[in-house]
């Protein structure tokens, strides 16, 4: 069996094609639960800080944030080959949250950010510019997610920017059930 | 490394069975592939990858697990230790190729002692 040098390239470019598009779709399919739960979150917090007072409405967002953590937690136990420790996946699961809350503070407080709705699309963008980073990583869906949800949040800020809680919960924790529900299908 | 590289190896070689071979030993080893999202991969029709399966499967490289998710029959797949030793051992013939370090096997008219070495 005789092997050309191109022959040769074009079959390992085929090798990593295959291998970088498998651990894409895998990826994906990981992913799919805690999009569509924070899709759920999302749809439900942003309804609460429409219609409630301030402080009922911090209370529920805190109460989804707890509990999305511990279906994150089940379900990256489920997820992981060789069992992860629940140590590690409290990591896995605190630090971004924990990471998140730090950058909206400094970013608000550094441009001086003060109005909810404000802070509310901030948060947006900086969930929407971490997929787009992991995008880099892990597959182009993630890119395009990051995207769309920055534009459309964009999109709401700039129109309707009194009713953005509304918007979010029609629009945006749309898309992320959406993409949710795409990524399962990888 | 060098214990990696070839013979060539015909079953892998041809190029769908290549990407299905890649596709699986990308996953961690317990993990199964199903059979429409590996063909979503392959970019191959059904019967093209069934047969290219099938051949893989004789040559002890993968294997394919049949069975039931709710009512709708599911067709897994997964690569075999031999299938994974057998794609390392050929990508390392590959990239010897490259290198230009690679030894090709005789051909059935070339004597073994004329083989370049």
């Amino acid at each position: 069996m005789n092997i050309s040098p191109r022959e040769a390239e074009q079959s390992l470019a085929a090798i990593e094609t295959a291998s970088q598009e498998s651990r894409s779709r895998r990826a994906y399919r990981h992913a799919a639960p805690y999009i569509i739960g924070w899709g759920i979150v999302w749809a439900i917090g942003y309804t609460g800080s429409a219609i409630l007072p301030h402080e009922p409405a911090n209370i529920v967002w805190l109460a989804l944030i707890i509990a999305m953590s511990g279906f994150s937690a089940v379900i990256m136990r489920r997820q992981s080959a060789h069992k992860l420790g629940w140590g590690r996946i409290a990591l896995y699961t605190v630090v971004p949250s924990v990471t998140l809350i730090i950058l909206v503070n400094l970013i608000a407080n550094g441009f001086n950010i003060r109005s909810s709705i404000d802070i509310y699309a901030l948060f947006i963008f900086i969930v929407a510019a971490a997929y787009a980073i992991s995008g880099l990583k892990f597959g182009r869906r993630y890119g395009q997610l990051g995207v769309g949800l920055a534009s459309l949040t964009a999109v709401g800020l700039w129109l309707l920017p009194s009713a953005l809680n509304i918007y979010i919960f029609f629009i945006d924790a749309a898309c992320l059930l959406l993409a949710g529900f795409w990524f399962r299908r990888a | 490394m060098a214990d990696f590289v070839g013979p060539p190896d015909e079953t892998i070689h041809q190029i769908t069975r290549l990407k299905i071979m890649a596709a699986l030993a990308a996953l961690p080893q317990p993990e199964m592939l199903e059979f429409t999202r590996l063909r979503a991969i392959v970019q191959a029709s059904d019967g093209n990858l069934a047969t290219h399966l099938n051949t893989l499967e004789i040559a002890g490289y993968i294997a394919i697990s049949k069975d039931f998710n709710g009512k709708k029959p599911r067709t897994r797949i997964s690569i075999t230790p031999t299938g994974r030793a057998a794609l390392r051992r050929h990508t390392g013939y590959l990239r010897a190729i490259l290198d230009g370090t690679a030894i090709d096997e005789p051909t059935p008219d070339q004597p073994a002692s004329e083989a370049p070495c």
